[in-house]
C-alpha cells in the first residue's frame, strides 16, 4: 500500500530525474572523464556542458525518432556520426568564453560524441517499445542541466580553492589549497560529492515513506 | 582431560592494537623530546597541533559515520605525530592541519576507518601537503635556531618570521642530491641529526635505536624494513647520482631526507602492509626500488611518502598472489610425499 503512493510520488518525479535523482555524474557515474580531468575551471566547465547540451539533446531526439527504423547493428554507427557532425557544429559557440578554451579542453571536446550518457540514452528510446519522444527530449535536456550542474559545482570549488580566482577573477582568500588543481583530486572531489547526493537522495526517500506509513497510520480505520 | 570453558580464541596474546600502537607512540616522543632539543617549543607547539587536530577530526568522523569513537584507538595519534615529524620545525600551522584533515577525512574513514584503510593515511597527508606548499615543506631551519611559537613562513623572504626576527632556511642534503651535486654536510653530525632537515628524521642513531626497539618488541617484523632499507642501498650502491664512489653515495642517500623514518614508522603500518612474511620482503623489496626511482626521477627531493602511497595499492595484490605461489609449492610437495609413499608400498 505504502510502496504504491511512493511509486505515484516517483512518476511525479519522473520529469526531473535526471538534474538530481538520477544525476548523470554523481548518481549514475557516467561521463567521469569529463568530470575529472577538465573541471580545474569554471570557464571549462560551462564550455563543456554547453557542447554537451548542444550534443546529446538533437542526438537523443533523432534517436528517439528513427530507433525504429534503424537496424541495431547500424543504428548507434549513425548516432555517434550525428553526434559528431554536431561536436564540430558547436564549437564556435564556445569561442565568445575565451579564445583558447579550445585548446584548453583539447581531446575532451571531441570524446564528447560517444560519452557514455548519450550511449546509455540513445539506446534507451532507441529501443522499439520504449516511452515516447517528449520523455525522450525531456531525458535529453534534464540530464544535460544535471551534467552541467556537476560540473559547474566541481569546478568552481577547485577553481576558487586552488588557484583564488573565480571566473578568471581573482578572489582573496587567505589560504591557496594547489593540490586541488591536480587531477587526484577531482576524483576525490566526485567521490565526496557522489556519496552526498546518495546520501540526500536516500535520506529524502526515507523521509517521503515515513510521512506516508504516519499518514497512512492516521487515516485507518481502527 | 582439563576442558576451557571459556569462548574463543583461547590462545591469547598479551599485545593489543592499544600496546602495538603504544610502543609506536613512545618512540614518536621520544623523537618529539628530540625535535624539543634541537628547536625548542615550536616543535612541541606543533606536535600537539597536529596530534589535537587529528584526534577531534577522528571523533567526528567516528560520529559522523554512525559508530562510537574508541578510546583504546591510538592510531589518530601515530597519524598526527608522523605528520608533523616530517615537516620542518617552521612550518605554518595551517598546513600541518590541512596534511592532519586530508589524512583523516579523505583517506582513512571514507575507507573504513582504523585498520580497514587502503592507504598509509600519514603519508597520503604529508604527501597533500608537499603537493600544496612545496615550499613551506621542504625548506629546513637550522638546529637550535631561535624559533618563535607564533611565527609564520613568509613565502616573500622564503624565511620564517616574527616580528623583526628572519630566520633563514636551508635545503636538506637529499635536494644537493637531486641537483647532482655532492652534499657538504659531516657525516658524523648528520648521524646525530645536527643539520636543517624535517623534525623527527634527521637523527639517523635515534631512529636506528627506535627500530631495533621496535623490531625486539615484535612490533613489527624484520622482513619489511630490512629488505626495504637493503635495496634502497643496493639501488644506491650501484647507480650513484654523485660523481664520487657508491659508498658516499649509499651513506648520503640513506642518512638524507626521510628515508629511515619512513622505514620505520610508514611502510611498517599493520594495516596497509602485506600479511604473509615472503609477500612482506616482496613488498619492502619493491617499496625500496620505487623510492629510489621517485627519488632519480620524481619532482620532489623528499618522495618517500608517494613512494608509500604508490606502493600500498600493491599490497593486497602481493598479498593474492603470494597466497596462490605458495598453495601450488604445498601442492607440489604433497604430490611428491604421496608418490614416495607409493614408491614404498
Amino acid at each position: 500500500m505504502k510502496l504504491e503512493k511512493l511509486r505515484e510520488r516517483k512518476k511525479h518525479s519522473r520529469w526531473l530525474e535526471g538534474i538530481f535523482s538520477k544525476n548523470p555524474v554523481f548518481v549514475k557515474g557516467l561521463a567521469l572523464p569529463f568530470a575529472i580531468m577538465i573541471t580545474t575551471n569554471l570557464k571549462n566547465a560551462v564550455a563543456l556542458s554547453i557542447i554537451f547540451a548542444c550534443v546529446l539533446i538533437p542526438t537523443v531526439l533523432l534517436a528517439s525518432l528513427t530507433g525504429k527504423y534503424l537496424p541495431r547493428w547500424l543504428s548507434m554507427m549513425v548516432y555517434s556520426l550525428f553526434a559528431m557532425a554536431l561536436v564540430i557544429a558547436s564549437i564556435p559557440l564556445i569561442q565568445p568564453i575565451s579564445p583558447e578554451i579550445g585548446d584548453s579542453l583539447g581531446i575532451y571536446i571531441p570524446i564528447v560524441a560517444v560519452n557514455a550518457v548519450l550511449q546509455m540514452l540513445c539506446l534507451r528510446y532507441s529501443e522499439k517499445n520504449f516511452s515516447p519522444t517528449i520523455m525522450a527530449l525531456t531525458d535529453a535536456v534534464t540530464y544535460s542541466i544535471g551534467f552541467c550542474l556537476a560540473l559547474c559545482l566541481i569546478a568552481a570549488l577547485r577553481e576558487y580553492f586552488g588557484s583564488g580566482t573565480l571566473w578568471g577573477i581573482s578572489v582573496q582568500l587567505p589560504v591557496r589549497l594547489s593540490g586541488l588543481q591536480v587531477a587526484f583530486s577531482g576524483f576525490i572531489l566526485t567521490a565526496f560529492f557522489s556519496a552526498f547526493f546518495r546520501f540526500v537522495k536516500r535520506f529524502l526517500l526515507c523521509l517521503t515513506y515515513r510521512r506516508l506509513s504516519r499518514h497512512a497510520e492516521g487515516t485507518a480505520p481502527l | 582431560m582439563k576442558l576451557d570453558k571459556r569462548p574463543a580464541p583461547h590462545i591469547r596474546f598479551q599485545d593489543t592494537n592499544t600496546t602495538l600502537m603504544l610502543d609506536v607512540v613512545i618512540l614518536l616522543l621520544v623523537l618529539c623530546a628530540l625535535a624539543y632539543l634541537f628547536y625548542g617549543l615550536r616543535a612541541l607547539a606543533v606536535c600537539g597541533f597536529s596530534v589535537a587536530v587529528a584526534v577531534v577530526s577522528d571523533v567526528l568522523c567516528s560520529f559522523l559515520r554512525g559508530k562510537k569513537a574508541n578510546v583504546r584507538d591510538l592510531s589518530p595519534v601515530i597519524t598526527g605525530l608522523i605528520i608533523a615529524l616530517a615537516m620542518p620545525a617552521t612550518v605554518s600551522y595551517y598546513v600541518v592541519a590541512a596534511a592532519v584533515l586530508f589524512a583523516i577525512v579523505v583517506v582513512k574513514h571514507p575507507f573504513g576507518g582504523t585498520g580497514n584503510n587502503v592507504f598509509n593515511p600519514a603519508a597520503a597527508g604529508f604527501s597533500f601537503a608537499a603537493i600544496c606548499w612545496p615550499l613551506q615543506v621542504f625548506m629546513y631551519p637550522m638546529p637550535f635556531a631561535a624559533l618563535d611559537v607564533a611565527g609564520t613562513f613568509s613565502y616573500k623572504l622564503q624565511a620564517f618570521v616574527y616580528g623583526d626576527t628572519v630566520i633563514k632556511l636551508f635545503q636538506n642534503p637529499a635536494f644537493v642530491l637531486k641537483l647532482g651535486g655532492t652534499p657538504t654536510n659531516d657525516i658524523t653530525e648528520m648521524i646525530l641529526g645536527n643539520y636543517p632537515g624535517p623534525m623527527g628524521a634527521t637523527n639517523i642513531l635515534v631512529l636506528l635505536t627506535c627500530l631495533i626497539y621496535l623490531l625486539f618488541r615484535r612490533t613489527i617484523r624484520w622482513q619489511l624494513p630490512i629488505p626495504y632499507l637493503a635495496s634502497c642501498a643496493f639501488m644506491a650502491f650501484l647507480f650513484p647520482r654523485i660523481g664520487t664512489n657508491g659508498i658516499q653515495s649509499l651513506l648520503y642517500e640513506m642518512m638524507s631526507g626521510m628515508l629511515l623514518f619512513g622505514a620505520v614508522f610508514m611502510i611498517t603500518d599493520p594495516a596497509t602492509s602485506p600479511k604473509r612474511d615472503t609477500s612482506l620482503v616482496i613488498y619492502g623489496i619493491f617499496t625500496g626500488i620505487i623510492t629510489m626511482l621517485f627519488r632519480y626521477f620524481g619532482g620532489f627531493e623528499e618522495s618517500m611518502s608517494f613512494a608509500v602511497l604508490f606502493a600500498n595499492v600493491f599490497a593486497p595484490v602481493i598479498d593474492r598472489y603470494n597466497e596462490s605461489i605458495h598453495r601450488m609449492i604445498r601442492r607440489k610437495n604433497l604430490e611428491v610425499r604421496k608418490a614416495k609413499r607409493a614408491q614404498k608400498a
